[in-house]
């Protein structure tokens, strides 16, 4: 059996003009632009932009999928270093260095199901304000950003998950809505020092 | 002849039997031999050629005896017509041609054997009386003339006339006879030489025949012992040749090979290279992501006044995914490029093997077929002088041949001369024999 080496230059040739072709044209541009135009468009003509909705960011935590309106949305960034803190609860991971700033990281797996944190969870953090505070919650994965609406939220307290304040509503898409004032408000999570 | 020679040898055993009476003191022993010699030998012998001197010497040997035993000049005188008898008969079985010689042979034999007897009388008696008888014999030849003279009126009587003729005829055939058993033993011994001579020529041609087809056929073995050899010293150098190209290949496909294997660690190299540049790729589009979805929250957080932002941010983190899989994609790309580049690298590597030891084989054939070459070579050189001697030996062979077919030819001739004599020499001896039988049956 003889080797067809035109055969396998033609295939490298091939791939040495796909290399080279790295900057689209014109037209794919003017495509790209127009496509973004139109999208801006659409959202400005959209009538339920204003107070009816809120955009939030979605991410997963264990098996639960959660939302936290954005405008309590710091920054979300990967693990890099955690430092862990001694004589503290299991949900507290430990303080990362943001911004020159030290933010404590808590699971909320562990805050909320008291379970202990699995390694696996230590891959993102999203940095929350809430309440004169800045806290990381260590999460798995980070979804969209995006709007839902206020009126599809069903509040915590008739569904009867009071013992948290910071769950206040569950939306339509099964969503657990974070609200970061009434979360960091809690005691449970704030740690004292005891002498 | 056989006639004549038993008439002889009966004229002797009568000349015997008087010499038995005529001596007293008679001796067995020497009556016994002498009866040999006279008759019983030549009697047994009467076939053979040498016939007649043996009836001839045999009567001479017994009258010798009968005169060695003689005593006094009386018996002498007894003795002398045997002497005649004797001498006659000698004469009648020899022809007419060595009478007197034999006669003057006998006179000093017999003084010689009986110095008693001297020149006496009785001695000279029968010497006489011989040469009496032989005169007469020829003083009366059987002539044409004397048998013209049968039919004048004037002349003897028939019986006279019938014995005359019958000794002119007895004359011719003991001629014809001398002569013919002169000729017999000759021609004889002579044929049997020839036959003896022809029976040799004929197993050395024989024999040369013989040499000849072996050397047919070693040249033709040689021959083809040559062109083989040739054939085979050909098929070498081929061979060789062919070994000599392969080992060349060989030797190149090696070289090749090994570029290969530089190539093979060069994209090695690249191929570490490609790995850093996905890590690095996948960091950024990682960061990318990050700060992607950090535009999100940013532009959400503007509200209104981040809306065009928004969008711009929504794209990015679009891309910054669709980096991420790419990125993914080559990485596993990179991966199968590296288990076919080790798979490559393993053939490659059990390929140099190959190759090293088929270079090592090529040599070895190489040496092998040189050493076979330059034996063949010497091979065929000896064939060659082989053929050479075996055509010089052919050129002799054949010289040879010839010699012999013209010896043969000439033995042929002489062979047949052979034959004509002794056919004539037969023919004369039959029309001898049947003349002495009719001078027998007729002869009164």
């Amino acid at each position: 059996m003889s080797i067809d080496w035109n055969a396998i230059r033609t295939t490298i040739q091939e791939t040495q003009q796909t290399l080279e072709t790295d900057t689209p044209s014109p037209a794919v541009r003017g495509a790209i632009l127009q496509r973004r135009a139109d999208q801006l468009a659409e959202r400005n003509a959209a009538p339920n932009t204003t107070a009816d909705t809120f955009a939030v960011l979605t991410f997963t935590c264990g098996n639960e999928h959660y939302a936290v309106s954005v405008q309590s949305v710091l920054a979300v960034l990967p693990i890099r270093t955690l430092t862990p803190i001694p004589c503290v609860p299991t949900y507290y991971r430990g303080i990362i260095n943001w911004n020159s700033k030290i933010i404590s990281v808590l699971d909320i797996v562990s805050l909320f199901e008291g379970a202990a944190p699995s390694p696996q969870r230590e891959q993102f953090v999203v940095v929350v304000q809430g309440s004169g505070l800045e806290i990381g919650l260590n999460v798995n994965t980070v979804g969209v950003v995006t709007e839902i609406a206020q009126r599809t939220l069903v509040s915590a307290q008739t569904i009867g998950q009071d013992w948290l304040d910071g769950i206040s509503a569950v939306s339509a898409e099964g969503l657990t809505v974070l609200n970061a004032d009434q979360l960091f408000r809690d005691p449970r999570i704030h740690i004292y020092e005891e002498a | 002849m056989q006639k004549r020679i038993e008439f002889g040898a009966w004229i002797g055993f009568g000349g015997w039997v008087c010499g038995l009476l005529l001596i007293q003191d008679f001796n067995f022993w020497v009556a016994g031999i002498a009866l040999v010699f006279v008759t019983l030998l030549p009697l047994m012998l009467r076939h053979s050629p040498y016939a007649a001197p043996v009836v001839i010497g045999g009567q001479a040997l017994a009258y010798s005896v009968v005169l060695v035993l003689v005593k006094d000049a009386q018996t002498w005188l007894a003795v002398a017509p045997l002497a005649a008898l004797v001498v006659s008969n000698s004469l009648y079985i020899q022809g007419y041609h060595n009478e007197w010689g034999l006669l003057v042979l006998w006179i000093p034999l017999s003084q010689l054997i009986n110095p008693n007897v001297g020149l006496t009388i009785e001695f000279l008696g029968p010497v006489v009386l011989c040469v009496g008888i032989i005169v007469l014999y020829r003083q009366y030849p059987l002539s044409s003339a004397s048998v013209q003279t049968i039919s004048t009126p004037r002349m003897q009587t028939t019986a006279e006339h019938v014995g005359v003729w019958f000794s002119r005829l007895d004359e011719v055939a003991q001629n014809l006879n001398a002569n013919a058993g002169t000729i017999q033993p000759v021609i004889s011994q002579q044929s049997g030489r020839i036959v003896q001579q022809s029976s040799a020529l004929l197993a050395l041609q024989n024999t040369l025949n013989e040499l000849d087809a072996r050397y047919r056929h070693t040249q033709q073995m040689a021959q083809e012992l040559s062109t083989a050899s040739y054939d085979n010293t050909s098929r070498l150098e081929v061979a060789l040749t062919a070994i000599q190209h392969s080992e060349r290949d060989i030797e190149r496909a090696d070289k090749s090979l090994q570029d290969v294997g530089q190539g093979l660690g060069r994209l090695a190299l690249h191929m570490r290279r490609i790995g850093q540049v996905i890590t690095l790729m996948n960091d950024l589009a990682t960061q990318a992501n990050f700060l992607a979805m950090n535009a999100q929250i940013e532009a959400a957080r503007a509200s209104e006044h981040g809306q065009g932002f928004v969008v711009v941010a929504d794209e990015v983190r679009d891309l910054a995914t669709q980096s991420r899989l790419a990125t993914k994609t080559m990485k596993e790309l990179v991966q199968e490029i590296q288990q076919a580049m080790l798979d490559v690298i393993d053939i490659a590597e059990a390929g140099d093997g190959t190759l090293k030891a088929s270079l090592q084989s090529a040599h070895e054939a190489n040496q092998s077929v040189t050493h076979v070459q330059s034996v063949a070579t010497t091979q065929t050189v000896g064939i060659q002088s082989l053929v050479t001697a075996l055509d010089q030996y052919r050129e002799g062979l054949l010289q040879l041949k010839s010699s012999l077919e013209t010896l043969q030819q000439l033995s042929t001739q002489d062979q047949t001369t052979t034959h004509m004599i002794d056919h004539l020499s037969q023919t004369i001896g039959q029309l001898t024999g049947n003349l002495l039988m009719i001078i027998a049956e007729d002869n009164p």
